[in-house]
């Protein structure tokens, strides 16, 4: 069967179509075009014409003509549109005009990189003039660096390597920071929270040393659809930005399907989102058809492989182990040389089937997918076009089936697909400003030529100025002459990672064999949860036993093993008020927002066996506790509304409400699930209140807890619904989550936080909150 | 909260309480939220206000006038006669230009004189590289008509970055040449980056970086080529309370907070130190390449490690007829076993190209014995090539006169009788050149042997034909293959002759 026959298949099997909330069809859309715009270089033009490109789309005509004017631009238009020649055009026709010029390509990840170089080369081999394109990054040759720093006319890198690689080393770059026509900012859409908000300053700094070797580059930025395209491409570069989203590309027919999976016990659980997948997915694969799965988490990536393998290797006649072979995992901890392997087999069509987390979202060429598979809702609505852009690029039927898993966001979207696929999709937030982000780059930006008096560095002069004397006291800066500079032996870069808050990732050392080998790597935090000892650690389907986790080596001690369950680590938050900013009513309970220190530490875990999920056995974990020191936007009850509850009845109700905040407040936000955390303490240390804490993940916050702050009301009304309308009887993953059962005192809490209930005390249950008065007496 | 105290509650470990007696990591006295403390000094006025620096014996404190403001230096000046160690600084005056050739990069084609040179070493707040790492001392050193002088440019604040830095163009401008220790990579990388921030252009002169030359000649027999060991090691000189390099950056530091610079004379001493030695070891490396075997640039004969290992640079360069030489004559002066063989290895090589290129002469010399000195050795090395042979009896009946390496792997079996390489070496050179397949195979068989009982010894099994080798047995298999091939050929001998020989004669 071919995927239209399939997908005819799906609309008449009634199993199937019983769980599908959502089947829409986006018609085929013809191309529009613009012309070549007046005053391109005509060769250009003509090494176009025989490339076959007769003529451009309406957003690339007005985006080179943009770039033309002198205009920075932000080019938003979906996956395969041909964005990529919105910027390459203007960049070679300024080489061919002016031959020193110098254009400089940011990805944010490695494989973008090698990628872009490989177009590019494909189009100025025809064109008969000498234009030097190379990756500049940590895997580039040292023989072959100089010559790229001389002569490279387009330098091609990630934001990580300008920050450590190149802006520290300025003056060997002086070609290129004297004649930086353009800066390319591709994916800018990935440039959001903690990460975007280091690389806003990182693109601070380099535009501190274009202005020191006197010029002064457009920036060409290109974005997957987001709300806030210009404004995020603004704050990222400081620069006015042009929007351009007046796409012309052609499109086929997409199918965009939502599944939310059966019932399956009578309390009203799902069935589980892998499971669901595992079968939307097989669907596909057992017909050839080439299909991406994007699963959430690495865990999850390498559970789903795990099943799709099995799929594979029995659903054919007999068992053909092949088949399986030709299903493969994709994620960050893999090796560079076996994701490039996996991205040929996808396009020449050897790999059937890919299960990956959100690594593959990005442009990374892997050809033409028919099918994208989506066990769970990616988390943002940028997420989901992209991942589903995967699937379908210009021409025949595709199909993007968006699998709903049991958490609460993933509910509400399924009852509420229009949020997805007709409402608008998130703002990207950044907080360049962010104190610990400041700092840090303003370190870095001493390094790399010393500070005048007066300079501003994002903030005001004065601002900067503090900042810059702070240093003065950690003795890093020495101020003299009028002039700020480094002084410590310390390379500043090197200590601060743009991606995570730890620069340090734990690498994953299997002993099976004598010859030990690593096999990956893993940040900090998910070396706490996926690589504590006697963890089950999944890498391409197999399991690892982890038989030591050196906490301060980073590394961790792996052996091949068989066995039938994987692992879940508990974290432990714990969460005390620093100073508070800000006060206000909610209801008859009370909203603050302030500064919080937060510790936590992984306890325990569950050993959960494959296929049934049902708890086997747990284990301790012995891990130095981690702290951060973010911002945080609080719930308190006072005693009257506290004392409405048995007690046990009020830690039900916290921990729900601290749930559906937790899941439903990235929404509100337009942030990413990750960004954002919950926790309840049933007595907070300062106030003996009983609170519920939303806070940052980031250290010094982002920004989200202060509009969570903001939008209280609302979100807890959102909450309020989703809780009401759930399915269920007392409570399951989908509203209060998955340990609570508190469902009517969630709502009643909620009620009374929006003021819809009287805070009239119930005297029978006064008992219990005056718990910690008695204790005060004491 | 205020920008910094919560820019220090930000800071890792911040919250924890602080256990008492544990250090706040405050610098005591200094308040929060006052502007920050102006410190004295600048590049001011005719007198230069600001600190002195310290005084010693001999040396000489001066300012010096540059575009950019007056800059302070010292200078002492270093009689020829002086000694830096065994080494006479002179001795750098006599290495004739050919000694130098032979320590700069091979493709530099520059005549470099100590006479106009100059020995620039750097002291620096970082050992990174990267913009931020400051030269706040620079120490130069050249020869005038009274003797070897040192100039230390330094910087007594940052703001006079500019004036050290024209001051040491000046210097740059008034030379031919450069010469540091690892100043390749480091030093001249990093002042050229310290020119280019202060909008400044250097002169890029000839440079003769002395680390990849000592470390060609003392490698072999020392584990660190650092200035500071090789001072040891080579000119014989002990330091006394030298400062530790790595000490250096934050004593500059805290002269900058505190103004005094007492505690720097260290430094300045430390650096003065190197520039001299490093004149020495130029000295002593330049008599050296230029000529191994006579030189005494430390009063002695080199050693043989040292003939050795200038016979390898030598090889390098392509001087054949001199690198035998010298292999010859560091064999004779005697150095540690694993080098006796490398020298061996080397001179076996080293003839076998010597020979080969005679062959491949259109006319052919007269023999001569061989083993005496290069010369003859090239001339007996000559014969009438591969195809001399063919259609006759060969390796009886119209012997050529052995390669030269032949002799020199003969001696080498008979002195060492461990290293498998010579054996292989003649088993090729008897099956392929001089077609004595008998011999051949006594050599493969001899090798086969040394290679078993080194097995026995180690206590692994003895390996047979054909049993399945592992990687370890590597060099085993290819013997026994070398074996078969031979035998095989021996087996057909006399059947098929002309074609044996001629696909024999394209083997290795």
């Amino acid at each position: 069967m071919n995927l239209a026959q399939v997908l005819d298949w799906l609309r008449g099997d009634p199993a199937f179509m019983a769980n599908v909330t959502h089947w829409e069809v986006l018609p085929a859309r013809e191309a529009r075009y613009g012309g070549f715009p007046d005053g391109l270089d005509e060769r250009l033009i003509a090494a176009l014409k025989a490339r076959g490109v007769r003529d451009l789309y309406t957003h690339q005509t007005e985006a080179v003509a943009a770039a033309l004017a002198g205009k920075s631009t932000v080019v938003v238009t979906p996956t395969a549109s041909g964005k990529t020649m919105c910027y390459n055009l203007p960049v070679l026709h300024a080489i061919l005009q002016e031959p020193a010029s110098r254009a400089l390509y940011l990805f944010p990840t490695k494989a973008l990189a090698q990628d872009q170089v490989a177009t590019l080369k494909e189009l100025t081999e025809r064109l008969d003039v000498d234009i030097q394109a190379y990756v500049y990054d940590g895997d580039t040759p040292a023989s072959l660096r100089p010559h790229i720093r001389q002569a490279g006319h387009i330098v091609v890198t990630n934001p990580d390597m300008l920050h450590t690689g190149i802006l520290p080393h300025h003056t060997r770059w002086v070609r290129l920071f004297e004649n930086l026509k353009y800066v390319i900012i591709d994916e800018l859409h990935t440039y959001r929270g903690v990460f975007g908000s280091h690389v806003a300053n990182v693109i601070r700094r380099l535009r501190r040393i274009c202005q020191f070797y006197g010029s002064n580059p457009q920036f060409l930025c290109s974005s997957a659809t987001i709300a806030n395209p210009k404004e995020l491409a603004e704050r990222l570069t400081g620069v006015p930005m042009e929007l351009i989203d007046n796409n012309g590309a052609p499109q086929g027919e997409r199918h965009l399907i939502v599944y939310n999976p059966p019932v399956v016990t009578r309390d009203g659980l799902r069935q589980p989102v892998l499971q669901a997948a595992r079968q939307v997915a097989g669907r596909f694969l057992r017909h050839d058809i080439q299909t991406i799965v994007f699963a959430r988490s690495r865990l999850a990536t390498e559970v789903l492989l795990t099943y799709l393998k099995e799929d594979m290797a029995r659903g054919a006649r007999g068992v053909t182990t092949k088949r399986a072979e030709a299903i493969r995992g994709y994620r960050g901890g893999y090796l560079p040389n076996q994701r490039r392997e996996i991205e040929r087999g996808l396009r020449s069509g050897e790999v059937l089937g890919v299960v990956s987390t959100n690594a593959l979202e990005l442009g990374i060429d892997v050809g033409q997918l028919n099918v994208c598979v989506m066990a769970g809702y990616p988390g943002t609505i940028a997420s989901t076009w992209q991942q589903a852009g995967r699937a379908g690029r210009r021409q025949g039927v595709s199909v993007a089936v968006l699998v709903a898993s049991s958490a609460p966001l993933d509910q509400y979207i399924a009852t509420h697909p229009e949020f997805v696929f007709g409402g608008s999709p998130e703002h990207a937030l950044i907080n360049p400003d962010n104190l610990m982000i400041l700092v840090s780059h303003i370190k870095c930006a001493a390094f790399e030529l010393p500070f005048r008096d007066g300079e501003a560095f994002g903030i005001d002069p004065a601002g900067t100025e503090e900042i810059l004397s702070y240093l003065q006291d950690e003795r890093v800066v020495h101020h003299a002459g009028g002039q700020w500079h480094w002084m410590s032996e310390s390379f500043p870069a090197n200590d601060i990672s743009l991606r995570s808050a730890s620069s340090e990732n734990f690498v994953i050392v299997d002993t099976t064999d004598p010859q030990h080998r690593v096999i990956g790597e893993t940040d900090r935090l998910a070396a706490m949860t996926m690589l504590h000892t006697h963890a089950i650690y999944i890498h391409e389907g197999q399991q690892y036993l982890v038989d030591r986790l050196d906490w301060d080596e980073h590394r961790a001690y792996v052996h091949r093993v068989d066995v039938d369950y994987y692992t879940d680590a508990n974290l432990a938050v714990t969460i005390r008020v620093l100073d508070t900013f800000r006060s206000d009513a909610q209801g008859p309970l009370e909203k603050r927002f302030g500064e919080v220190m937060t510790a936590w530490r992984a306890t325990i875990f569950k050993k959960i066996k494959l296929y049934t999920h049902e708890n086997v056995g747990w284990g301790e974990i012995h891990l130095p506790e981690d702290q951060m020191h973010t911002a945080a936007c609080w719930l308190e009850v006072p005693e009257a509304v506290a004392a409405r509850f048995k007690p046990d009845e009020l830690q039900s109700a916290m921990v729900g409400t601290a749930h559906l905040l937790e899941a439903l407040a990235p929404v509100f936000l337009m942030c990413d699930p990750k960004d954002l955390r919950a926790t309840v303490e049933m007595r907070a240390p300062q106030t003996q209140r009983p609170t519920i804490y939303l806070y940052d993940a980031y250290p010094g916050g982002i920004g989200l807890a202060e509009k969570a702050y903001d939008l209280c009301t609302a979100l807890l009304d959102a909450c309020l619904q989703q809780v009401t309308r759930c399915a269920c009887e007392d409570g399951c993953p989908a509203c209060v989550g998955p340990d609570a059962g508190g469902r009517a005192p969630t709502v009643r809490l909620l009620r009374a936080a929006l003021g819809h209930e009287p805070a009239a005390p119930v005297p029978a249950a006064a008992g219990p909150a005056e718990e910690p008065d008695r204790r005060e007496l004491a | 909260m205020n920008l910094r105290d919560r820019l220090r509650l930000m800071r890792p470990g911040a919250g924890r309480a602080p256990e008492p007696g544990e250090p706040s990591g405050e610098p005591v006295g200094e308040s929060l939220g006052k502007p920050a403390r102006e410190l004295p000094g600048g590049p001011t006025g005719p007198h230069l206000p600001g600190p002195s620096l310290p005084t010693e014996t001999g040396v000489e404190q001066r300012v010096a006038e540059t575009a950019c403001g007056p800059v302070v230096y010292l200078e002492q000046t270093f009689p020829l006669d002086h000694r830096q160690g065994r080494v006479a600084l002179a001795s750098c005056l006599d290495v004739p230009s050919h000694g130098w050739q032979r320590l700069l990069p091979r493709a530099a084609t520059v005549a470099l004189d100590a006479r106009e040179a100059v020995f620039v070493d750097l002291e620096t707040t970082g050992l990174g590289r990267g913009t931020g790492t400051y030269a706040f001392l620079v120490g130069i050193g050249r020869f005038t008509g009274e003797g070897f002088r040192v100039r230390q440019y330094f910087m007594r604040n940052y703001p006079e970055e500019p004036a050290v830095l024209a001051a040491v163009r000046a210097e740059l401008e008034d030379a031919r040449s450069l010469i540091t220790f690892n100043g390749r990579t480091f030093d001249w990388p990093l002042l050229e980056t310290r020119a280019t921030l202060n909008r400044m252009r250097l002169p890029l002169l000839p440079h003769l970086d002395l680390l990849h030359p000592a470390r060609r000649v003392w490698r072999p027999v020392t584990d660190s080529c650092s200035l500071g060991h090789l001072e040891t090691a080579v000119l014989g000189l002990e330091r006394e309370d030298d400062v530790p390099g790595a000490l250096i950056p934050q004593l500059y530091f805290d002269y900058i907070r505190s103004q005094d610079p007492a505690p720097l004379a260290g430094v300045f001493r430390h650096n003065r130190l190197d520039i001299v030695s490093m004149a020495a070891v130029a000295g002593y490396l330049g008599q050296a390449a230029a000529a191994p075997l006579d030189a005494a640039p430390a009063g002695t004969p080199l050693s043989g490690a040292e003939v050795y290992a200038l016979g390898r640079l030598l090889f390098d360069r392509g001087a054949l007829d001199e690198a035998i030489v010298c292999f010859r004559e560091a064999l004779r002066r005697g150095m540690p076993h694993a080098l006796r063989r490398e020298a061996y290895r080397w001179l076996a090589i080293a003839c076998r190209r010597v020979s080969l290129a005679s062959r491949q002469r259109p006319e052919p010399v007269p023999g001569a014995a061989a083993g005496h000195g290069a010369q003859a050795g090239r001339a007996a090395a000559v014969d009438h090539g591969p195809t001399a042979g063919r259609g006759s009896e060969p390796a009886h009946a119209a012997a050529p006169a052995p390669d030269l390496h032949v002799a020199v792997l003969h001696d080498w079996v008979r002195e060492d009788g461990v290293s498998t390489w010579p054996y292989v070496e003649l088993a090729k050179y008897y099956e392929h050149r001089a077609r004595d397949l008998e011999a051949a195979r006594a050599w493969t068989l001899k090798a086969i042997d040394l290679v078993q009982r080194r097995r026995m010894l180690r206590g692994l099994r003895p390996a047979a034909p054909g049993w399945p080798a592992g990687a370890a047995d590597r060099e085993l298999e290819e013997l026994l293959h070398r074996l078969r091939r031979i035998e095989a050929k021996l087996a057909s001998r006399g059947l098929r002759w002309d074609r044996m020989t001629a696909q024999s004669g394209m083997g290795e």
